[in-house]
């Protein structure tokens, strides 16, 4: 019989069946494995995107939001949730809106777009700067939809404005301040300065930007800015007091120059502030006169007779004023050959050791000079000071009055003074 | 701070010097610009330190300089010499040291005549006197 | 020993010493010496010096003239000193020198009134 198969024949087809179904099971198993590694994939992408630092969205053609990534929650306020059921015309300003809507009709031109900026509105009410990056999405061939790369740029436009502010404050500074500032090249060439250099100095900006910081002083004065600007390089900063400032019509006035080495977007400059002090000299001038002749007139010196001097002395004797007290009475006595001199002390309010040893050393010197002084308007509060701080007078004639020292001096003039109607 | 901006030194080492001391010193405070009694006090003030050091240490050396201490414009006198040096500067600066008298040292009556005085001294190595009268600006 | 700077007149009894503008300290010595003897010499009753000149006084040279002063009374005279600058009396004073009660006049003709026992401010 046909039927029946050798017993060779049936284990030969069973172990090809067996073969069969290894076969079948191995394919299935590989199978399962590219699937397995295509779920992998996915999920890996899908992390990236949800937990990209950028935002991401998607929407279709009516901007409905059709799938957005973990961050957009963050930078809209709304879950996802919330924001997958929304609007783009919900979260952005009504400006924006319009921005939004010629940006898609450009897309849908198929034109490429640059980064553009929308302002967002948040879930709590704030407004978000966002910077965007946007592309159509196709099927089959057809725009389906818009998607977007995002990022809040309010840090950036933060520190844009504080830049700006800062920017604008310091032309304020500049223009407003009341003393010249000029900005040079570390070499010396003006590149910047302010109203008031334009003033001060005569010029216009654009001169002043065609000249050297050095054209700005008289040849006289090249030598102190030299030093000046050795002491800069070396020291970072450096202070010029009384510099002469030359203007364009060829005027001089003093000035104090401080000079600084600023950092000015990576370069090192030399920023000066000149500041003009011809009204602080002209005052300074002035209470130097005043002093000087406060002085002198506190301390006259006048002939009131032949040989004979009167020195009055107001207010307190400090060592300077006691020096200069000395030599013009001295100078007078030899210069009018006087050699009686009365030092009047009346108009001294009090006196302690020094004024008295300052009118010692006056007397000592006019004996020296081979006159005689005399010191008058000794009164009782002075005497008794006198007194009381041991100040020895030895050899010093006082007298309490002027007028008594004057009869001194008669007397050792041997003048006499008569009374004629004493009959 | 100091800046100066004239120099010169003069060598001491016989009792003739003192005329050229003098005349240098009353030169240049003259054409610095101070009056007659301010030149005739730094002139005595360089004679009493000059015959210091003749005295006292047979030579040495000045050095006159102009100088600028807080904007105070002045004069500024180096006497040095590599004498005895000054055992006691607290003493020798004490009034009793007459001028008058004996063969004193001066130096408080030198401080008188001047704005500034230092003195260092080193018993046995030397002595440095550094005096300054600065101009008045009235 | 004459002194080379220094000149020595005598008028009626007084010696008028002229002392140079800026002497050296020999010139000092020399000039004490010279006064003296002078003294002897011409038999005179007073001294002038004349430091009209003199633009610095320092210690040595004070010292120096209060000593020839001392040295002039011993030997019976009586000095004057005439015509100390202004300067130089301001500078003395407050370099601390002593003079001592030393005669001063303000220039040589009121010295020589002293001298003669005139009064100062008497017709001259």
């Amino acid at each position: 019989m046909q039927a029946e198969k050798s017993k060779e024949e049936l284990l030969e087809e069973l172990e090809d069946l067996r073969r069969q179904v290894s076969e079948m099971k191995k394919s299935a198993t590989e199978a399962n494995a590219i699937f397995e590694s295509l779920k992998e994939s996915e999920e890996r992408f899908r992390g990236l995107f949800e937990n990209a630092s950028d935002g991401i969205w998607a929407q279709d053609l009516k901007g409905n939001f059709t799938w957005a990534n973990k961050i957009t929650e963050t930078t809209t306020g709304y879950t996802l949730k919330e924001f997958l059921g929304m609007n783009i015309a919900e979260i952005i300003t009504p400006e924006s809106l319009q921005e939004a809507r010629k940006i898609k009709q450009r897309l849908m031109n198929n034109e490429l777009l640059p980064v553009y900026e929308l302002d967002v509105k948040t879930k709590d009410g704030r407004v978000v700067p966002l910077e965007l990056n946007s592309h159509l999405i196709m099927k089959n061939g057809e725009p389906f939809g818009v998607e977007a790369i995002l990022r809040d740029i309010s840090e950036r436009k933060r520190i844009e404005q504080a830049h700006h502010d800062s920017e604008v404050k310091y032309r304020a500074l500049m223009d407003y301040s009341s003393d010249a500032i000029v900005l040079a090249e570390f070499e010396g060439d003006l590149i910047e300065v302010n109203r008031k250099a334009e003033s001060l100095l005569g010029y216009l900006q654009e001169d002043l930007l065609n000249m050297r910081f050095i054209d700005l002083h008289p040849q006289e004065e090249a030598e102190r800015i030299e030093g000046g600007l050795a002491e800069l390089y070396e020291k970072g900063s450096t202070y010029l007091n009384d510099i002469l400032v030359l203007t364009k019509s060829g005027r001089t006035f003093p000035a104090e120059s401080t000079a600084t080495i600023v950092e000015y977007g990576g370069k090192k400059l030399i920023q000066a502030v000149i500041h003009d002090i011809t009204k602080r000299k002209r005052n300074q001038e002035i209470i130097t006169r005043q002093a000087q002749e406060i002085m002198e007139i506190s301390t006259p010196v006048v002939q009131i007779w032949d040989n004979v001097l009167a020195a009055p002395v107001i207010g307190t004797l400090d060592s300077q004023r006691a020096e200069q007290f000395t030599e013009r009475l001295l100078n007078k006595i030899v210069e009018t050959n006087s050699p009686i001199a009365l030092v009047d002390i009346t108009g001294v309010p009090a006196i302690d050791t020094r004024t008295a040893q300052h009118l010692i050393d006056t007397i000592s010197a006019v004996q020296l000079l081979g006159g005689q002084a005399i010191l008058t308007g000794v009164r009782p509060a002075i005497a008794q000071t006198l007194v009381h701080l041991g100040i020895n007078l030895n050899g010093v004639v006082t007298r309490p009055s002027l007028a008594a020292g004057l009869q001194v001096a008669f007397q050792k003039l041997g003048l006499q003074i008569k009374n004629n109607n004493e009959l | 701070m100091m800046t100066g901006r004239d120099a010169c030194e003069v060598s001491i080492d016989s009792e003739n010097e003192m005329i050229s001391v003098r005349k240098v010193i009353r030169n240049v405070a003259t054409e610095m610009g101070f009056g007659v009694t301010d030149v005739t006090r730094i002139v005595t003030a360089a004679s009493e330190l000059t015959r210091n050091i003749f005295l006292y240490a047979s030579s040495g050396t000045m050095i006159w300089r102009t100088c600028e201490v807080n904007g105070n414009t002045g004069i500024e006198l180096i006497f040095e010499d590599h004498g005895p040096g000054i055992a006691d500067i607290e003493e020798a600066m004490q009034a009793g040291f007459t001028t008058g008298g004996g063969l004193g040292l001066g130096l408080p009556g030198t401080k008188r005549l001047m704005d500034d005085m230092e003195i260092k001294s080193q018993k046995g190595e030397g002595t440095v006197i550094t005096i300054r009268k600065y101009l008045r600006r009235c | 020993m004459i002194a080379k700077n220094t000149s020595v007149i005598k008028i009626y009894n007084t010696l008028l010493v002229t002392v140079p503008a800026d002497p050296d300290d020999n010139t000092i010595t020399e000039l004490q010496e010279h006064v003296l003897e002078s003294m002897e010499k011409c038999v005179a009753k007073g001294v002038i010096l004349d430091i009209s000149m003199v633009e610095t006084l320092d210690s040595f040279f004070a010292r120096t003239i209060t000593e020839t002063i001392q040295m002039v009374a011993v030997m019976g005279g009586d000095t004057v000193i005439a015509g100390m600058r202004p300067s130089v009396a301001i500078t003395a004073i407050q370099l601390g020198l002593n003079l001592g009660n030393v005669r001063t006049a303000l220039n040589v003709e009121l010295a020589l009134d002293m001298v003669a026992d005139f009064r100062p401010g008497g017709q001259k």
